[in-house]
C-alpha cells in the first residue's frame, strides 16, 4: 500500500512529534546529567555527558541512604495497592451484585471521595495520626494513600462488575456455589484488567506524592523518594549530578510499571470509568 | 489507545504504536518541576537570561506553564478514550452526509466527548486549587517573588506548618484556609454537577 502523507497528516505528525518532545526532553535530560560530575554540568549543561561517570550513582547509594529511601517507597505503594485492590474489589463486588439498603448512598460516598482532595483534611489527618501515635511512621503515609485509592477502585471497579452479566453467577449458584465461590471463582477472574489499571493507578499518585510524606514524616529513616529528592537540594549548594541521580533512580520505577501495564490501564479506564 | 485512529486512519503503525506508549505525565510532579527550575536559570539556562521566575512579571505565567505541563498527559489520555467511545458509525454517518474534517470535529467529536470535557476541567480545576508540589519546587512556599506566585495550597501549608518566622500561623489558621479551598472547590463541583444535571435531561 502505497504511503498516504496528507498535510493533515503531517500537520498532526508534527503536533505529535512536538508533544513527544516535550514529555521526552525532561527525561533526556535527568538520564543524561545524572552521569555528570558537578563540574561538568556548568560547563555542559544540556548536552550529552562528555564520559559516563558512575560516581554520582555510587555515592548516592554508599553515603546517602537513598536505598533506605527507595524501600520505605516500596513499602509504602506496595502496601496500599494490594490493600487498595482486595478492598475495594470486594465492596465493589457487594454494591455491584448485591444492592442493599443504601447502597447507593455507599456508592455515592465513594464517589464523593473521589472529587473531594482529600488533602483539604491534612489537619485532621494529622491530628489523628498523633493521636494514635502514628506520626512519624510510615502507617500514617500507608493508611492514607489507602484511603485516596479506594474511591477511584471502587468506581471503576464496581462499574464493571455491573457489567459481568448475571448468568454467570447464576450458572454458578445452580452448581450450589457460594456467593464467596462465585466471587473468588468467576468474578475475580475477570477482572484482571481493571485490577491492573486500579494497581497503576494508585501506584503512580502514591509513589510521587510528596504532601502527605512532608506532613507526617519527620525523621530520616522513614523518608519516601520524592521526600529525599527534595531534601537533597540545598539552599546555598547543590550537587546536581547527585540530585539528577537520584531522580533518574526515582522516574525508574514509575516509567517501568507503567510501561509493563500500560495496555491494562488504558483498556481498564476505558472500560470502567468515563461512561460519563 | 489507538489514539486518534478514527479521526486519522492514514496514520502508520508504527506510529501509532508509538504514540501509545508515551507515559502520559507518568512521573511528572516533583521531579521535572527541578528540572525546570534548572532550565529556567537565568545564569546557565536554555531561555535566555531573562529570570522567568524571578520577575514579578512572569513568574506566576511559568509556573502555570509548568502545572499544564503536569496535567497534560491525563488529560489526553482522557481525551483519547473519550473519542475512542465514540461510535464509529456516528463518524461514518457524518462522513456519508459529506461533512469536513472541521465539521466532523466540531459536531460529531466535541459533542461526544463533552462529558471527558467536563471531568477533565473538574480534576484540573481541583488540581489547581490544591496545588502544591510544584509551587513547593519551583518558588518555595513563601510565594516568591513578591508573593506573585502564592497559591492556596502554599498558603495553607505555610499558615499551617511553618515556622512563625516564616509566615505560620498556626494550625487553626491552616484548617480556615483549607476550609476555604474547600468551599472553592465545592464551587467547582456544584457547577460540573448542574452542567451534567442539564446536561442529561436534555438527552433524556
Amino acid at each position: 500500500m502505497k504511503a498516504r502523507l496528507s498535510p493533515k497528516t503531517f500537520v498532526f505528525c508534527a503536533a505529535m512529534i512536538a508533544y513527544a518532545a516535550i514529555i521526552v526532553f525532561p527525561l533526556y535530560i535527568i538520564v543524561a546529567t545524572s552521569f555528570k560530575p558537578n563540574a561538568e554540568v556548568f560547563r555542559n549543561t544540556f548536552g550529552l555527558p562528555e564520559g559516563l561517570y558512575l560516581g554520582n550513582y555510587s555515592s548516592m547509594m554508599g553515603r546517602s541512604h537513598f536505598g533506605a529511601y527507595l524501600l520505605n517507597s516500596m513499602i509504602v505503594v506496595g502496601i496500599s495497592i494490594a490493600v487498595v485492590v482486595s478492598l475495594s474489589s470486594l465492596a465493589s463486588f457487594i454494591l455491584a451484585k448485591h444492592p442493599f439498603k443504601g447502597s447507593r448512598a455507599v456508592y455515592a460516598f465513594f464517589v464523593a471521595g473521589l472529587i473531594i482532595p482529600i488533602k483539604l483534611g491534612t489537619i485532621s489527618i494529622l491530628m489523628m495520626t498523633i493521636g494514635l501515635q502514628w506520626n512519624d511512621s510510615l502507617v500514617s503515609v500507608i493508611v492514607v494513600a489507602i484511603a485516596t485509592e479506594i474511591p477511584f477502585g471502587v468506581f471503576i471497579l464496581t462499574d464493571f462488575i455491573r457489567m459481568i452479566p448475571e448468568e454467570l453467577s447464576n450458572a454458578a449458584r445452580i452448581d450450589w456455589a457460594s456467593e464467596q465461590g462465585i466471587f473468588l471463582r468467576i468474578i475475580l477472574p475477570l477482572l484482571s484488567p481493571p485490577v491492573a489499571a486500579v494497581a497503576i493507578v494508585t501506584f503512580i499518585p502514591v509513589w510521587n506524592d510528596f504532601w502527605f510524606p512532608l506532613v507526617l514524616l519527620k525523621s530520616d529513616s522513614v523518608r519516601t523518594v520524592p521526600l529525599a529528592t527534595a531534601l537533597l537540594f540545598g539552599q546555598f549548594q547543590t550537587n546536581y549530578g547527585f540530585v539528577f541521580a537520584a531522580l533518574t533512580m526515582a522516574s525508574l520505577p514509575v516509567i517501568a510499571f507503567y510501561l509493563a501495564f500500560s495496555k491494562y490501564f488504558v483498556k481498564g479506564i476505558a472500560v470502567g470509568g468515563l461512561k460519563g | 489507545m489507538d489514539l486518534p485512529s478514527r479521526i486519522q486512519a492514514g496514520l502508520s503503525p508504527a506510529c501509532r504504536s508509538c504514540l501509545r506508549d508515551i507515559p502520559p505525565g507518568a512521573d511528572s510532579r516533583l521531579h521535572e518541576d527541578e528540572l525546570l527550575r534548572r532550565l529556567l536559570n537565568p545564569i546557565w539556562g536554555l531561555f535566555g537570561s531573562y529570570p522567568w521566575l524571578g520577575s514579578e512579571k512572569t513568574a506566576l505565567l511559568t509556573l502555570s506553564l509548568a502545572v499544564s505541563w503536569q496535567f497534560i498527559g491525563e488529560s489526553i489520555l482522557f481525551y483519547a478514550m473519550g473519542i475512542d467511545g465514540i461510535a464509529p458509525e456516528l463518524l461514518e454517518a457524518a462522513r456519508m452526509d459529506g461533512a469536513s474534517w472541521w465539521q466532523e470535529i466540531a459536531h460529531v467529536i466535541i459533542p461526544g466527548i463533552l462529558p471527558v470535557i467536563g471531568i477533565v476541567s473538574l480534576l484540573i480545576f481541583k488540581g489547581d486549587f490544591t496545588q502544591f508540589d510544584i509551587v513547593y519546587a519551583m518558588t518555595t512556599t513563601s510565594g516568591n517573588p513578591a508573593y506573585k506566585t502564592d497559591l492556596l495550597g502554599s498558603l495553607f501549608y505555610r499558615t499551617a506548618f511553618a515556622s512563625p518566622v516564616r509566615g505560620g500561623w498556626g494550625l487553626g489558621m491552616g484548617a480556615a484556609v483549607s476550609t476555604l479551598i474547600c468551599l472553592v472547590v465545592s464551587v467547582g463541583v456544584v457547577a460540573w454537577l448542574y452542567f451534567f444535571r442539564i446536561r442529561n435531561k436534555e438527552r433524556e
